[in-house]
């Protein structure tokens, strides 16, 4: 699906691990089915957390030394394993920081029917407006005068104006396993949950929310 | 102690010959089948390299097509809508009705020929045909129903478990080889054997009436510049001057692209078994081809946006209307719309 593995390292090298902790409220998001209860009329419960992260490639010195093939993962808050993916790096590679799209390519998004992460039944599709959900937030806050004051944030888009990919790149101290943080804390900040409680649909607010979305991954500390 | 174990050999050979028999007749059904292209048509867009027809695959798309179990009620199936006998859609339906007899806003397409088409839906809201089946599933109006609940029927029905080990090798139904197969059948779907075709490729003993020979001029000055031969369409989006239906405000295009300039702008559709595909329009409001020529010939809004074709209508004596509708039914396809192919598998 994405180009051909870069093998020039591939020979005896390591695998070294990516993983992703969604933060809320000072620690990781856990969702749990008995949890959901708002009371307190500030409070903003989180119960939904999924997005994609794909074309994964490691940089050194601005120069790409590692692309992963077929690099689409959908992260979950709700199942732990798919939070972390490794890759495979040759001997002596050394890189100084990760790059990965928030989202799915648009050549990937008009390919037709494929499997694995990208399996439609996922979930993460849009099925009266072919396209991949990219990032998708969903909870409940009594903020939101909507129907069980429920708030749901789908963001995608892949073509044209709307286009909603975004890249990120994180520098890395080490050329060891990377953990990165999702500080839901500072998406749930920057969203409008009294004015716009509901987007689902790809347009300009999709692509200002993006662009929120990409800027809450860090490197952990 | 030699000739012991020449009978061996020779047993183990006669064991190869049946098994390697036996294989070949279990292995046709997942040989590679070719998709024809008629001759002087266009290339195909659907990319077949990604998903390789076999029997297999397409009996399981034919299969799934007519099988209830995908609305949440189990009583709607894609053949609900879209019947081989009228070219595969809705006939005597304006909008076509899906669980619980609700009424949707759209007037159900004719399923041909969709190998060439780049996209799908009157907007062209599906950008490829394997996702094309996810919108029915979903919509409220039509199955009601969600994708992932349908694969879990698939997987504990026994029929299934055997009809996927056939066609993908594997017993458990996904997401990717369940849409997969539903586009093999559908791309099976091929209408290329009208009177017009026979024509068309000078076949023995076959040639247009005058009445139709005067119509196919006619449709060739004054339609055949949206609707492209050999497909009877170019995949545009038109404004074709519909008055807006206040009971279903339908923006057409401009809801996908968020694009003013497509406002009330719909595909080009096929013209091919139009004959049968009745009501016309992508709300279904034309019941009769006749209703459909005095359209065009005084009955649009001059919309902002109206095709440039269209402007200054299509002016069409009464006889010349009688010799276009003659023309258009030349596009039937007797044989495709009884190929037994294509009908209720048994």
């Amino acid at each position: 699906m994405t180009s051909a593995y870069v093998s020039v390292y591939a020979q005896n090298g390591k695998l070294i691990h990516v993983k992703f902790d969604p933060v809320y409220e000072g620690s990781s998001l856990h969702i749990d089915d008995e949890a959901g209860v708002v009371l307190d009329s500030t409070d903003i419960l989180v119960d939904l957390f999924r997005c994609y992260i794909s074309n994964v490639e490691l940089i050194k010195q601005d120069v790409t030394v590692m692309k992963e093939s077929d690099s689409f993962h959908l992260l979950d808050a709700e199942s732990s394993e798919t939070l972390t993916f490794p890759l495979e790096i040759g001997p002596k590679m050394d890189f100084d920081s990760i790059r990965f799209m928030v989202g799915i390519d648009s050549l990937t998004s008009v390919s037709g029917a494929m499997g694995g992460d990208l399996d439609p039944t996922k979930g993460m599709f849009w099925t009266w407006n072919t396209g991949y959900i990219f990032f998708k937030v969903e909870g409940q806050s009594l903020i939101c005068d909507t129907r069980k004051h429920r708030f749901v944030y789908h963001l995608g888009g892949y073509d044209g104006p709307f286009a909603a990919q975004r890249w990120v790149t994180l520098p890395v101290d080490t050329s060891e396993d990377i953990n990165i943080t999702i500080d839901l804390d500072a998406f749930m900040q920057q969203v409008d949950l009294v004015n716009l409680p509901n987007l689902m649909s790809p347009g300009e607010e999709a692509l200002e929310y993006s662009q929120i979305a990409s800027s809450i991954f860090k490197i952990a500390r | 102690m030699n000739q012991k174990y020449l009978q061996g050999f020779l047993l183990l050979l006669i064991a190869i010959t049946i098994y390697a028999c036996a294989s070949t007749q279990l292995v046709a059904p997942k040989m590679e089948v070719a998709f024809d292209v008629p001759e002087g048509w266009p290339q195909p867009v659907y990319d077949f390299s990604k998903n390789p027809l076999t029997e297999a695959k397409i009996a399981l798309g034919r299969k799934i097509f007519y099988d209830p179990i995908l609305s949440r009620d189990s009583m709607i199936s894609c053949a609900s809508c879209h019947l081989s006998y009228t070219a595969f859609t809705h006939t005597d339906h304006d909008l076509s009705h899906g669980i619980d007899d609700r009424v949707g806003t759209r007037n159900s397409s004719a399923l041909t020929n969709l190998a060439w088409s780049p996209y799908f839906m009157w907007d062209g809201a599906i950008n490829h045909l394997d996702m094309q089946a996810l919108a029915p599933i979903a919509h409220p109006d039509e199955m009601d129903f969600d994708v992932k609940l349908v694969i879990d029927r698939l997987n504990r029905n026994d029929s299934y478990k055997s009809a996927f080990k056939d066609a993908w090798g594997d017993d458990v139904a996904t997401g990717e080889h369940f849409l997969k197969s539903i586009s093999q059948f559908i791309l099976t779907i091929v209408t290329f054997n009208s009177k017009y075709d026979q024509v068309m490729r000078e076949e023995e003993g076959v040639a247009f009436t005058e009445i139709e020979q005067k119509g196919y001029a006619q449709f060739k000055a004054k339609c055949a510049s949206c609707h492209v031969e050999p497909l009877f369409t170019d995949y545009s989006f038109q404004n074709n001057g519909l008055a807006v239906d206040p009971s279903l405000k339908d923006n057409g295009r401009m809801m996908v692209t968020g694009n003013v300039a497509d406002s009330l702008k719909f595909k080009v559709p096929s013209l091919r078994n139009i004959e049968f595909s009745d009501p016309y329009m992508h709300d279904g409001r034309f019941r009769r081809l006749k209703f459909v020529m005095r359209h065009y010939g005084y009955g649009m809004v001059e919309h902002e946006n109206l095709a440039d074709q269209l402007r200054g209508k299509i002016d069409l004596s009464a006889d010349e209307r009688v010799e276009l509708i003659a023309f258009l039914k030349t596009l039937t396809d007797q044989e495709f719309l009884r190929n037994e192919k294509f009908s209720y598998p048994k």
